[in-house]
């Protein structure tokens, strides 16, 4: 199928038959790239991925996803060498880049320009990111890791270290409930879930998720632990920060009171949130989501640029 | 000195002290205008009322009307007469007339239209997705 907006901006504009439609989709893909299958869908058709600030997942996951499925990429990673450096606004670069390709995949630091690059040009747009606003083909592969390991509906996930700024778990917030999936999120004071997206996941949902008291306690409630970095720039004081990250460190000892089938998700990159030594447990999963980021970017880019069928 | 006047706008039941914030925004230096603050109100206590000579307004203007002041009545005369009668309420969208207060919203990087929509008593602004109530606003004069 293909979705109702020719866009994927932000997980708030999705409806569930729309999310369920990319995980199946994205499940038809996993099954294809498992056996070795090369793809045609989107053959001659070509993606653009608009990068304005750093990635290395999300630009190379999509640039992998439109190889496999038959089609061409061009785009910049930075913003070094582009005209954007003489000043040219969002809008007149992807005016421009519309008349190279047929679809845009882009990250920009700022909240919104997403939204402003679909308005601007007819080709579909995806967003990677922006600012802290939003980043929903994250939160679908993230979804779709945690489809892959639970049932949705019976599964309890903590988001745990900066909601704030995170826009992975701003987008997760719309998408899990959906599944009658329980959240409950644990962060510093300075870093907790704005209060807009508690208030409009209520509104829809009817659930208001739970505050943990602390991490180790969210462990022990968790089926899903899902870890975000807490950056050091975010706080006035080092000596805060220092305080405050220590406590929201994912070791071995805080893992002895978690549940045995418990898994530990991470949008990536991590710093030191999650020590090394938990990456040869069951626990860890953050290496897979960055191969199912794949197969849901696959899934995507067929449904808007391409017929949305299975190929 | 105050007289009757032909054709224009009178808005009454403004909050009390919101007439000066009102004239701002709606840019009436040009317009004779007659002031009342303060004014006794079996309603609210006390309001301000504003009386505006020559200007008819449009719904972009009322609309911010219904910003800071969400009861108030909006008369429209004609002919020295009362054409029409309406309550100013909370617009349900507001498009161009406010800037993001989110200083990372790309409306305050390119030229656009900005674009707010009314959820409960906040708005919410369809690019960046923040939610802002009304005294987040720097409302600026048309």
């Amino acid at each position: 199928m293909k979705l109702r907006s020719k866009d994927l901006i932000s997980a708030a504009d999705l409806e569930k038959r729309e999310v369920k439609a990319i995980l199946e989709e994205a499940e038809h893909m996993l099954g294809t790239v498992r056996k070795g299958r090369q793809l045609k869908m989107l053959k001659g058709k070509i993606l653009a991925t608009l990068f304005f600030e750093p990635s290395t997942r999300t630009r190379l996951s999509f640039e992998s996803a439109m190889t496999r499925l038959g089609g061409s990429v061009i785009g910049f990673s930075g913003t070094e060498g582009t005209s954007v450096r003489k000043g040219e606004t969002l809008q007149d670069t992807v005016r421009n880049v519309e008349n190279y390709a047929d679809g845009i995949a882009m990250r920009h630091p700022l909240e919104g320009s997403a939204r402003l690059a679909a308005q601007s040009v007819k080709i579909p747009v995806i967003n990677g990111g922006d600012g802290a606003n939003q980043h929903p083909t994250q939160a679908l592969l993230d979804l779709f890791t945690i489809k892959q390991e639970k049932d949705l509906r019976n599964t309890r996930v903590a988001l745990c270290g900066d909601l704030k700024y995170g826009r992975t778990v701003h987008s997760l917030m719309y998408l899990l409930p959906m599944f009658g999936t329980e959240i409950s999120i644990v962060s510093p004071e300075v870093l907790g879930m704005p209060e807009h997206i508690m208030d409009e996941v209520e509104g829809r949902y009817g659930t208001r998720p739970e505050k943990q008291a602390s991490l180790k306690e969210a462990v022990k409630w968790a089926d899903v632990l899902y870890v975000t970095r807490i950056q050091r720039e975010r706080f006035p004081d080092p000596n805060e920060y220092e305080r405050v990250a220590g406590s929201y460190v994912v070791d071995s000892r805080l893992l002895s009171g978690a549940k045995k089938d418990m898994v530990i998700l991470h949008p990536l990159p991590r710093v030191d949130e999650i020590k090394p030594e938990v990456d040869s447990t069951p626990y860890a999963k953050y290496f897979d989501q960055t191969f199912y980021g794949v197969v849901v970017r696959m899934a995507l880019l067929n449904m808007l640029m391409g017929g949305g069928r299975h190929g | 000195m105050v007289r009757r006047i032909e054709k224009g706008t009178v808005l009454d039941h403004l909050p009390a002290g919101s007439a000066l914030s009102i004239m701002n925004l709606l840019k009436l230096e040009d317009n004779l205008v007659v002031v009342a603050v303060n004014v006794l109100s079996s309603r609210y206590g006390t309001k301000d009322m504003i009386k505006i000579e020559g200007k008819l307004l449009s719904k972009a203007e009322s609309d911010k009307i219904g910003l800071i002041a969400p009861n108030a009545t909006i008369n429209i005369i004609r002919g020295g007469r009362v054409m029409s009668k309406g309550r100013a309420s909370p617009p349900e969208e507001i498009k161009g007339i406010l800037r993001c207060p989110n200083k990372k919203c790309i409306t305050n990087f390119e030229q656009c239209e900005t674009k707010f929509i009314r959820t409960g008593d906040k708005y919410k602004c369809v690019f960046c997705e923040s939610h802002f109530s009304v005294r987040d606003f720097e409302l600026q004069p048309s």
